[in-house]
């Protein structure tokens, strides 16, 4: 070598002639692009083996939940694909068009998708008639999402809509537009044959905007209108709860649960009767010498009969429970009996009068006899008795008393749940002082939140579809409303023939 | 990189605003222009936002594809490889926040995973050589007097070697035809040419300099002066030849390991930068048009 190191010009000098190595082979070059070229191929070859062999898993975000794993279609099932990659006329139109929609509308296209749930899902339906734009199914129904199942809705799906004033406002706007007759209960809510509280709907529906249950969420409807029971049958809850002079029941000491029985399933309350909860201690025994003499209930009309036969009666009782056969003495026992009782009556009249309206009328013979449960103190004592109009002889009427048995029914509830974890009274706190029918003793809604909020015990189960539905047919119910309920709407519009709160005790 | 900034921030702003307005400060508000319609979509890549984050990111990742295809077009009148390179590291760079936007901060299933580390590796790699770009060069400067044509290396010690072997007939051809100078027994071009056969020639054949003595400048310097004491004054100024041939193929070994790492990472780079194209292309074709 002769050349020395030097400038750029002599290093050039040193390989003018040799400028042609520059396009020689390379080893570097072609080994990069010999990787290149099977890394390229590599991952063609991947693609096919996905595509044909592991599609669902490759693509797959999660397992499918246990009720959707067995779609024998794979993701087609769902993901259906678009005529683009299907069809074998592809036109270079359809594929800009299916590309500014997934732009417009992102992707994968839950049309489609809501498309594929309603093949099996056809008792689909979507929220209240004045929800500005239904949602997808997959924006709540998350899936892949393992095999427990499908990820249960949270607030932050509600609170999309309900969070945000602009579609809350909206909604609002758009319930005023519509027909009040689009808006019902929900059946799968409600049991129609329950005597349900059903309040006039908002001017502007349930648009509040707020985030969470415990936050924002507004007091519940009847706690907001401060609305007040309006049944005609009397009834006191500190008397019953807090009296110490009244002899325990053959179920042991009276409390909630006496008269408070859960349905079956637990969810709710079955119906108060008389006959199953009250007549334990309010007997209809009217005649004190006659222990088993009692009066029906349950039909004002049966009552007068039976008080207008009454010789009638007690010849019945003498057949029946004194084992008397004999005809003569049958009528002897009748007449003596009735001549016993109205020694205290002017006349039958007298008589009737006071079995219907006297609140008390035999407040003596409870003084007489302590050890006694109550005996009978007639109908008004508890119910509203009113005497019919234009006819002179004493005629009852008893308002026929609905007792309310769902007063929340936009939310379900499981007393059975809530039971394990609180007593009656850590929620209906009011029911140890209400001596008014007409107080409503449901919780109210800070009682909920004390366990359901992100602080309470509850707080796993604070989520707004731990009370409400989503879904709700936009048509209404065909079922059959009982007779309880339209007595109920009528009692709360007012047209109820009765408006008469139950008298303090 | 001013660009880049701004668009990252705006890209930030925007999907705050749709996505996380809580955050944003009232006087931060995105207008109602840049809202997109409500989505039910779970995944921020699944929105119409998301796409288009996704839809410039992989516009980007095809521009930067095409510098290969620029560098082997010369001819072609699109801007200079300058300008591409410099578009191709910046808008690369911008694919950063762009692609976590586009993901919504997750990597999803398998699919999108397997895209999200390979893009990783891809960005890791080619931000490593952009290091490697800026530092090198200033390091060869500093440590190589006089830098060869990369692609001359093998030219340049083949030419080592020629000469090498030259001087060593030369020196064969003294020592049989009667030497001038002798020490003891041996004559001393036979000292220098057995010293080409058994060391010289060796290394400066060898494919890795540095596993010899005369790769190591110390050694080196050592084992010439001795052999310079060995020698008579007049083959001197050889042995100093023969030293800077060894030098010479010093600094080569030297640029080439510098070389090495000036584009080593390209091997990585390259292959997998078409592999993440690739799959991002298909993953998009399956996203939009199959699901």
């Amino acid at each position: 070598m002769d050349e020395e190191h030097g400038t750029q010009r002599e290093i050039a000098k040193r390989y003018r002639d040799r400028v042609q190595a520059r396009f020689t082979r390379n080893i570097s070059r072609r080994t990069r692009f010999l990787l290149s070229v099977l890394f390229f191929a590599g991952g063609v070859v991947a693609i096919y083996y996905c595509e044909k062999e592991k599609p669902q898993e490759f693509f797959n975000t999660g397992p499918l939940s246990r009720s959707h794993a067995h779609l024998k279609e794979g993701c087609a099932s769902c993901h259906v694909p678009e005529r683009l990659t299907s069809s074998s006329a592809r036109e270079p139109s359809e594929f800009w068009h299916v590309l500014n929609n997934r732009l417009e509308n992102g992707a994968p296209s839950f049309e489609r998708i809501d498309r594929a749930c309603a093949k099996c899902h056809q008792q689909h339906d979507f929220h209240e008639p004045n929800v500005v734009t239904n949602r997808s199914c997959s924006a709540c129904h998350k899936e892949h999402q393992g095999l427990d199942g499908m990820m249960a809705v949270g607030n932050l799906d509600c609170a999309s809509c309900h969070n945000n004033s602009k579609v809350m406002q909206a909604s609002a706007d758009r319930g005023k537009q519509l027909s009040p007759t689009r808006f019902h209960l929900n059946p799968k809510m409600v049991n129609l044959r329950q005597a349900t509280l059903q309040l006039p709907r908002p001017t502007d529906g349930y648009t509040k905007t707020f985030a969470l249950f415990s936050e924002g969420h507004p007091p519940f409807q009847l706690q907001r209108e401060n609305v007040r029971d309006n049944d005609v049958l009397r009834f006191n809850h500190q008397r019953h709860l807090n009296s110490s002079d009244i002899p325990p029941t053959k179920a042991g000491k009276l409390d909630c649960n006496y008269c408070h029985q859960p349905e079956p399933n637990g969810r709710y309350m079955q119906p108060i009767s008389f006959e199953a909860h009250c007549q334990e201690c309010h007997s209809l025994q009217f005649d004190v010498r006659n222990p088993d003499f009692q009066l029906p209930h349950g039909n004002a009309q049966l009552v007068r009969t039976f008080l207008r036969t009454l010789p009638a009666q007690y010849a019945e009782l003498a057949r029946r429970k004194r084992g008397l056969a004999n005809e003569t003495k049958i009528n002897e026992f009748a007449v003596q009996q009735v001549r016993q009782l109205l020694k205290q009556f002017p006349n039958a009249e007298e008589l009737e009068r006071s079995v219907f309206f006297t609140r008390d009328p035999y407040k003596g013979w409870q003084q007489n006899d302590a050890s006694s449960r109550a005996k009978y103190t007639g109908c008004a004592f508890c119910h509203e008795v009113k005497q019919a109009a234009g006819i002179s002889y004493p005629t009852a009427e008893i308002t026929k008393p609905v007792m309310i048995e769902r007063w929340l029914p936009h939310s379900h509830f499981n007393h059975a749940k809530h039971a394990m974890v609180a007593s009656c009274r850590e929620c209906h706190v009011a029911a140890q002082s209400s001596r008014l029918t007409s107080d409503v003793l449901i919780a109210a809604k800070e009682s909920c939140v004390r366990c359901h909020s992100a602080g309470g015990i509850a707080r796993n189960a604070s989520e707004c579809a731990t009370c409400h539905l989503y879904h709700s047919p936009d048509q209404p119910s065909t079922a059959p409303k009982t007779a309880s309920t339209i007595s109920l709407e009528q009692m709360l519009l007012g047209t109820s023939p009765s408006g008469v709160r139950g008298p303090s005790r | 990189m001013i660009f880049v900034v701004l668009v990252t921030m705006t890209a930030f702003w925007i999907y705050l605003g749709n996505f996380d307005p809580e955050r944003l400060p009232a006087t931060f508000r995105v207008p109602s222009s840049l809202l997109q319609n409500p989505s039910d979509h779970r995944s921020i890549g699944g929105t119409p936002l998301g796409l288009v984050f996704g839809t410039i990111s992989l516009g980007i990742f095809v521009f930067a594809a095409l510098l290969g295809v620029r560098k082997k077009l010369p001819f072609v009148p699109v801007g200079s490889v300058q300008r591409w390179l410099r578009g191709h590291i910046w808008l690369t760079l911008l694919t950063i926040p762009l692609v976590l936007l586009h993901s919504g901060f997750r990597l999803g299933g398998p699919m999108t995973t397997t895209l999200m580390l390979l893009y990783a590796i891809v960005m890791v790699s080619g931000i490593y050589g952009l290091i490697l770009q800026h530092k090198l060069p200033t390091m060869m400067k500093e440590s190589l007097p006089a830098e060869i044509v990369f692609e001359q290396i093998p030219n340049v010690r083949a030419q080592l070697c020629a000469a090498a072997e030259k001087l060593q007939r030369s020196l064969k051809q003294q020592a049989a035809s009667g030497s001038t100078v002798v020490a003891i027994d041996v004559s001393q071009e036979e000292v220098l040419a057995d010293f080409i056969e058994q060391r010289l020639l060796p290394y400066l054949r060898a494919r890795r300099g540095e596993k010899y003595r005369l790769g190591h400048t110390r050694e080196a310097d050592e084992i010439f002066r001795n052999l310079k004491l060995r020698v008579h004054e007049m083959h001197r100024p050889r042995v100093d030849e023969m030293h800077r041939w060894c030098e010479e193929r010093r600094l080569t070994d030297i640029q080439l390991r510098l070389q090495n790492w000036l584009h080593g990472w390209l091997f990585v780079h390259v292959p997998l930068s078409l592999l993440l194209l690739l799959m991002t292309v298909w993953h998009a074709f399956v996203t939009l048009f199959r699901y």
